[in-house]
């Protein structure tokens, strides 16, 4: 039987996070509590997220979900987490919707040196870019492969066009476009000679379904859409993973994507496009 | 010129390749009212005879015989890229009524820079077959986007190309059609023309709308510049303060995509277009701001049909000419675009592929 864990959560996680919707739509597996000694904490991933999440894990959280983390140092949290076998889900914009997990193998299938994946973010006017830009590493690697390399072609305040390669050693092209006028969402493409896959994720709050599609020669298929936020899924897994006892990787990733970030940032790259 | 006893425009098209049975013929064909066939020219024979024997026209392998047919009154150039200026230039001073001249216009600046002078000279208006151009879809959008001409900050212009007989063998039975051999994109100079290819090609289509929201045009950077598996172009561009993004492919996998998106902080504009050589009616425009989206289209015209249209009022006096100064800086912005990535990508394929 589903084990019911307790929840403590803080208003800066909850609206970045949707959590009370979130615990709301999983009755049976979490419940909001406010005092000490909860199972779970929500942690808003503002600098100084780390701090607070080493905290949880020594007032003895069984596992830590950091809301949209922003670039950190992560080193002296991840060993702790991994010393005590605390899961830490980093619950980034796009990773977790379940369209993600669903397009894995569609994407493994079409990712070789070869290849070229079309990386592309709407995400609104004013927000933190570097953020941005890890939430969509962090999506990269959750449906196709880690990047292991990146320089920007250009970096401004409406964005940026970045090219990168993946471990396959496929190359990549990350962009980002800040508007107002279109809603926060992410899509990634890989076309190839003969076929392609397409994934389209949207905003981490709505349970409007992320869309794969799969096409080739004979066609196209769209895979079945889920209804889920992913928030929500990202909640499953961290209560499944703290079920367990199981630490996870999110921080290690985590920590070689900041470095991509930093390692990528124009005036670290010398202005190479 | 002697008066015509005809009714309708006399057409003489010169080249009668794919272009011309799959996407001029079948579109004169709607537009019997206004246009007849009168010649058509090709330097091969086989395929002159055949393909004017489709509309009852002369036929002739001779552009001096074309151009001297009084028959003639508007001139349509669908050779290859390399014949286009010389075509045009001779059409004009040919004294046809007008020419529509298939992209691209030229192949060089000097080029483009005769044939401003030569229709200057004669009076002759001239059309390029940039169709997206007189897409109903693209006209509603330019009365509707107020001021994102002004306010737009990110451009991006992607085509996904599946094989084009998949549509040209929808839209006629074309009789002959040249082989492209499969070419090594990892060899610099295949990298280099593969991309000055796509770009006066296949991007130079809508360059001249990426030119609308680009009033600083002159002011180019390419900052980077691939070649995608099997063939195409990734370009990421500066113009002026413009960030532009520009993407063609060439694929197996069915599905096309052809879309042209401007974007601003608070507002913004795509545009999905019909596929080439089809007539699959107009491009759909959707112009978002504030949380509300307008649909423009799709109309039941396309841009092939549009700028025939046009170029009927041309011919009849009915509508003012398009000002050649901006054909010209469509062309200089495509070339500068075209030899800038070019010689970028030489460079970056010939120290190997490991660095970006
Ligand atoms: N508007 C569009 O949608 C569109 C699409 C594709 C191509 N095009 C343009 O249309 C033009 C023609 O394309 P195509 O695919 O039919 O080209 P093509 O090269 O396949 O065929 C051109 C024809 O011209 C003939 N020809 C060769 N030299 C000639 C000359 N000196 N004078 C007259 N004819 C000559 C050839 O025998 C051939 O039949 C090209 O410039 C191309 O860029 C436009």
């Amino acid at each position: 039987m589903t084990q019911q864990l307790t929840v403590l959560s803080s208003p800066e996680a909850d609206a970045g996070g949707g959590v009370p919707q979130v615990i709301s739509s999983l009755p049976v597996s979490l419940h909001p509590t406010d005092g000490a000694g909860s199972d779970l904490v929500a942690v808003a991933g503002t600098p100084g997220w780390t701090e607070k999440a080493l905290e949880s894990i020594e007032a003895g959280a069984r596992g830590v979900m950091v809301i949209r983390p922003s670039a950190a140092d992560v080193t002296a949290l991840r060993d702790r987490a991994e010393a005590s076998g605390v899961p830490v889900v980093l619950d980034t914009e796009w990773a977790h919707n379940p369209a993600v997990a669903a397009a894995a193998p569609r994407f493994a299938a079409v990712n070789d040196e070869n290849s070229l994946l079309e990386a592309r973010v709407n995400a609104p006017v004013g927000v933190d870019v570097d953020q941005v830009l890890l939430a969509q590493l962090a999506l990269i690697r959750a449906a196709v492969d880690p990047v292991v390399s990146l320089s920007h072609a250009r970096r401004n305040r409406h964005g940026y066009d970045a090219l990168a390669h993946l471990a396959s050693g496929a190359r990549a092209s990350l962009s980002a476009i800040l508007s107002d006028a279109l809603p926060s969402s992410a899509t990634l493409r890989i076309i190839k000679p003969r076929d392609a896959v397409t994934l389209a994720v949207p905003a981490s709050e709505t349970a409007a379904p992320g869309r794969v599609t799969v096409s080739g020669p004979d066609g196209a298929t769209l895979l079945p859409t889920q209804w889920e936020s992913a928030h929500r899924a990202a909640w499953r897994r961290l209560h499944a993973l703290a079920e367990a006892g199981e630490a996870c990787e999110d921080l290690s990733s985590f920590a070689a994507d900041v470095a991509i970030v930093t390692g990528g940032r124009p005036e670290a790259a010398g202005g190479r496009g | 010129m002697e008066t015509k006893t005809s009714s309708t425009l006399g057409v003489g098209i010169l080249g009668a390749g794919p272009v011309t049975q799959a996407i001029h013929l079948p579109t004169l064909s709607r537009l019997r009212d206004v246009f007849h066939v009168a010649k058509i020219m090709d330097v091969d024979p086989a395929i002159a005879e055949s393909v004017a024997g489709r509309v009852g026209a002369a036929w002739t392998t001779s552009m001096e015989d074309l151009l001297a047919d009084e028959r003639v009154q508007i001139v349509v150039v669908c050779s290859p890229h390399q014949f286009h200026a010389q075509q045009v230039i001779a059409a004009c001073r040919a004294g046809k009524q007008a020419v529509l001249c298939e992209k691209p216009f030229a192949m060089s600046q000097a080029e483009a820079e005769q044939i401003a002078a030569v229709s200057q000279e004669t009076g002759v208006p001239i059309i390029v077959g940039a169709m997206h151009t007189f897409d109903p879809g693209w006209l509603a959008a330019k009365e509707h986007w107020g001021d994102l001409v002004e306010t737009t900050h990110t451009i991006r212009y992607s085509i996904v190309l599946p094989p084009n007989p998949r549509f040209e063998d929808f839209a006629t039975e074309v009789i002959t059609r040249p082989e492209s051999p499969r070419q090594d994109r990892r060899d610099p100079d295949v990298a280099a023309g593969m991309v000055r290819g796509g770009i006066m090609g296949l991007a130079i289509h809508d360059l001249p709308l990426v030119r609308a929201f680009c009033p600083d045009f002159t002011d180019l950077e390419v900052l980077s510049c691939q070649v995608p598996d099997p063939s195409g172009y990734l370009l990421n561009l500066r113009v002026g303060e413009r960030n532009v993004q520009v993407f063609g492919i060439n694929t197996q996998s069915w599905e096309p995509e052809w879309t042209f998106e401007a974007i601003s902080n608070t507002a913004s504009l795509r545009i999905d277009f019909t596929p080439s050589y089809v007539q699959a009616g107009s491009a759909t425009a959707t112009i978002s701001r504030g949380g509300k989206s307008e649909v423009y289209g799709p109309y039941l015209a396309n841009g092939y049909e549009s700028e025939w249209r046009y170029l009927a009022d041309l011919a009849r006096g009915k509508a003012a000419p398009v000002d050649v100064t901006g054909l010209i800086h469509d062309l200089t912005f495509a070339l500068e675009i075209a030899d800038t990535a070019s010689a970028a990508v030489r460079a970056t394929t010939s120290t190997k592929e490991a660095s970006l």
